[in-house]
């Protein structure tokens, strides 16, 4: 039995390929870089937009954007309950099919705005005006465009690659296991924000993925729930690298003694500040030794989504490139169903905790890309802590390859 | 409004126009505010919270008469602005995102 943790171990250790160098900046600021990503990354992976429980009942559906491949997809439930995704463009002449204020919601089926063309909730062509005046016109060749799809726990995923390499499962590989059988439909209840930042997405992913800032940018809004004596700089509890994938441990304080007003919330519910929580309500494989410095699991999932998992709810991230200095920022809590308004009270008070220390980090984000931005700083530094994000620009640079090739083009 | 809160909550009568039903207006009244002002609110409101929610307990939560329901969005109000009396001391965040670029997706129904 460990009596003490030791907060000074080295991760580069277990992962010593990765290298202790300094990791260029470019990938953040190149209009090249940002165009590879959009061909290489965002047009051929799997990536999550949104939950079963969005569109719970037949005709509910929701459009998500892809701005970086200038994509829009309908996501919908049809009455055969299957989900399904489809371009959201009209096989006519190319108009948006559901824009505005109209991007969520029920439908009994699809029609254009432009000329009246109508879909079933499938993406089968219905109804043509006019039908007669078209030459040769097969409506069953003309339904919408289908998306891949699939599902993980719940978890809604698309990929634009019309024939995607592997299936959902193979593509989260191990994060498939460490994250499965967390009950996430326990925690149907869902406080969410959005926000464009002037930010690459990179600038946001990194922020959120080490636990080095707490100190300074949430030392008044967490306090001392994420540092005390022992491990005073918040140092990772653990780190687990993956091919594409990335999870880490955030440590908390379990001595951590919240305010009066904490207090009151955690009597009528559970709250994102409380430590030392019961941890045996975790899959088997999270925290498996049942830690009580336990604060979240952080985990990374290539490449604009990040999923966090702790006793009592789930957090999520996500960040969807618009250019490569803007990006659409979603933060989203999902807690249980309240049962009474003590609970409910609870689930407010937890959540504006949390929007709090989101308001700092979005803050630090922009002011991070505007240093960036002109070019002067060629390399990141990174420490040892920092792991999470010398690894990511890795698995990017994987997929994009234009250090690999920029290097190639000078070497003879 | 003269009764805007259940009988015997008559002394919360002055923080009734906190009592607003959505995050981004409770987020903006915050803002529009002196710290003095969130401090009156959170020393009137902090010793009746307990007993407040213990009351509300007693209702079915997604059918709160209109005056309980007003007690409930008074309580998110004080969610808000709490830790600006505990921790920050000040109405707004020093490293300060412009709240107003900040939306909260769950105001509208439609999101949930």
């Amino acid at each position: 039995m460990r009596t003490r943790e030791s907060y000074e171990k080295r991760f580069i250790d277990n992962y010593p390929d990765l290298g202790t160098g300094p990791v260029p900046t470019e990938p953040c600021i190149s209009s090249e870089y940002f165009r590879l990503e959009q061909e290489r990354v965002f047009a051929r992976t799997w990536l999550k937009v949104g939950r079963v429980e969005d569109i719970p009942a037949p005709g509910d559906y929701f459009v998500q954007d892809i701005a970086v491949c200038q994509a829009s997809v309908i996501v919908v439930r049809g009455k055969d309950q299957a989900i399904r995704a489809l371009h959201n463009v009209c096989r006519h002449r190319g108009n948006r099919l559901v824009w505005g204020h109209e991007t969520r919601g029920k439908a009994r089926a699809f029609q254009c705005r432009f000329h009246g063309w109508t879909y079933a909730l499938n993406g089968r062509l219905l109804g043509v005006p006019d039908e007669q005046m078209f030459y040769e016109l097969n409506k069953e060749e003309c339904g919408l465009p289908q998306v891949a799809i699939d599902i993980w726990e719940g978890f809604i995923f698309i990929n634009l690659d019309p024939e995607p390499g592997e299936t959902l499962l193979q593509y989260l590989g191990e994060m498939a296991d460490h994250l499965g059988g967390f009950p996430y439909a326990d925690f149907p209840t869902c406080f969410s924000y959005q926000a464009e930042l002037k930010a690459n997405w990179k600038v946001m992913l990194d922020a959120f993925s080490e636990a080095y800032h707490a100190l300074t940018i949430h030392g008044e809004t967490i306090g001392t729930g994420n540092f005390s004596k022992e491990n005073p700089m918040s140092h990772p509890v653990d780190v687990r690298l993956y091919p594409r994938h990335r999870s880490a441990v955030i440590y908390g304080n379990p001595a951590h003694v919240p305010g009066p007003t904490a207090r009151v919330a955690g009597q009528y519910g559970r709250t994102s500040m409380e430590r030392g929580l019961d941890m045996n309500t975790l899959p088997a494989h999270i925290n498996p030794d049942r830690r009580p410095n336990f604060n979240f699991d952080l985990n990374a999932i290539f490449p604009n989504f990040m999923l966090h998992v702790r006793p009592g709810e789930y957090f999520t991230h996500q960040f969807w490139p618009l250019d490569r200095n803007r990006t659409l920022w979603e933060g989203r809590n999902y807690l249980p169903a309240a049962k009474n308004a003590g609970q409910r009270f609870s689930q407010e008070y937890s959540h504006l905790m949390r929007r709090n220390a989101w308001l700092e980090d979005t803050t630090a984000m922009e002011a991070t890309f505007a240093g960036l931005a002109g070019g002067t700083l060629k390399h990141f530094l990174l420490s040892d802590p920092e792991i999470l994000i010398r690894h990511s620009y890795k698995v990017l640079e994987d997929h994009v390859g234009f250090q690999r090739e920029h290097r190639a083009g000078t070497c003879p | 409004m003269s009764d805007a809160f259940p009988e015997g909550y008559s002394d919360l009568q002055p923080l009734a126009d906190w009592a607003l039903p959505t995050e981004a207006e409770r987020s903006q009244r915050r803002r529009d505010s002196t710290l003095a002002e969130l401090q009156a609110f959170y020393q009137t409101m902090m010793p009746r919270l307990p007993q407040l929610l213990d009351y509300l307990n007693g209702f079915a939560l997604d059918d709160l008469p209109a005056r309980e329901r007003r007690l409930l969005h008074l309580s998110f109000a004080f969610a808000e602005i709490s830790p600006f009396v505990e921790q920050y001391h000040r109405v707004v965040l020093p490293l300060n995102f412009d709240e107003r670029r900040f939306t909260p997706m769950h105001d509208d129904p439609g999101n949930r």
